[in-house]
């Protein structure tokens, strides 16, 4: 058996990042005060936030045509969970505590595991 | 967003039932990849408003669609979740997405099961668990 990684996996990772930064412009745009109902929705932060998320998600079809398989695609993107704690910790001072960061090391060691097969 | 709903409602014990639901928004989440990965074999190209749009063909686009949809229904079922479940069970819960995703690969897709995945699978899985249950 020949083992089944290709290097288009890694578009995952993109795409888990571009998704994180999403995630991080949505939780700004939720910490806000907005003038109304609609603002809270209609605002830049939202927008882009939610392109990004479109564009990960166009990425990863693209990732798919180059023969990704959906198993190893959603393995990659729980690197995703890793990206959010850091950069929740970075824009938000949420704090990396050690069950994080050991959580943070299995998900780590998962994929590469999971990448070995 | 739904912080505010999530202080005034009691939450629910967890039953079975509640499991099964919560699961339910997760599998329409993770049909999702599906649709990404039924889109990406939809190559060629098509015309709106009298301009060609190269990449997917007509069923591509529908899927892409449909894709939006299930990601669309899956958001406003886990606002319905955070209302009613700890936020710890509702992620606890969402870790399962990478089980769901590996089945689906497995049954629509003919993807193989290796043992090196389940290892895999599962540290992950313990990994997930371990962040999200220090993430409140």
């Amino acid at each position: 058996m020949h083992s089944e990684f290709t290097p288009w996996l890694l578009i995952f990772l993109v795409t888990a990042t571009v998704a994180s930064f999403a995630q991080m412009l949505l939780k700004k745009s939720a910490m806000e005060k907005h003038d109304s109902w609609i603002r809270e929705y209609l605002n830049w932060k939202v927008i882009v936030g939610y392109g990004l998320m479109f564009s990960a998600m166009l990425l990863g079809v693209y990732g798919y045509a180059r023969g990704v398989q959906v198993k190893s695609a959603s393995v990659m993107e729980s690197f995703g969970i890793v990206e959010v704690a850091v950069l929740s910790a970075i824009f938000f001072k949420e704090k990396l505590t050690r069950k994080k960061i050991l959580g943070i090391a299995l998900i780590i060691f998962g994929i590469i595991i999971f990448n070995l097969a | 967003m739904g912080e505010q709903a999530v202080n005034e409602n009691p939450k629910r014990k967890l039953t079975l039932l509640g499991i099964l639901g919560i699961q339910a928004a997760v599998v329409v989440y993770t049909a999702s990849s599906i649709c990404s990965k039924m889109a990406s074999s939809e190559r060629g190209s098509i015309e709106i408003f009298g301009r060609t749009i190269e990449g997917l063909n007509l069923k591509g686009f529908l899927w892409i669609l449909l894709e939006v949809g299930c990601l669309g229904l899956y958001a406003v079922l886990w606002q319905q979740i955070i209302k009613r479940f700890d936020l710890s069970i509702a992620y606890c819960n969402r870790a399962f997405a990478v089980c769901w995703s590996f089945l689906w690969g497995v049954l629509f897709f003919g993807e193989q099961v290796r043992p090196l995945n389940l290892v895999g699978i599962g540290i992950v899985l313990a990994g997930i668990l371990l962040v999200n249950s220090d993430a409140q």
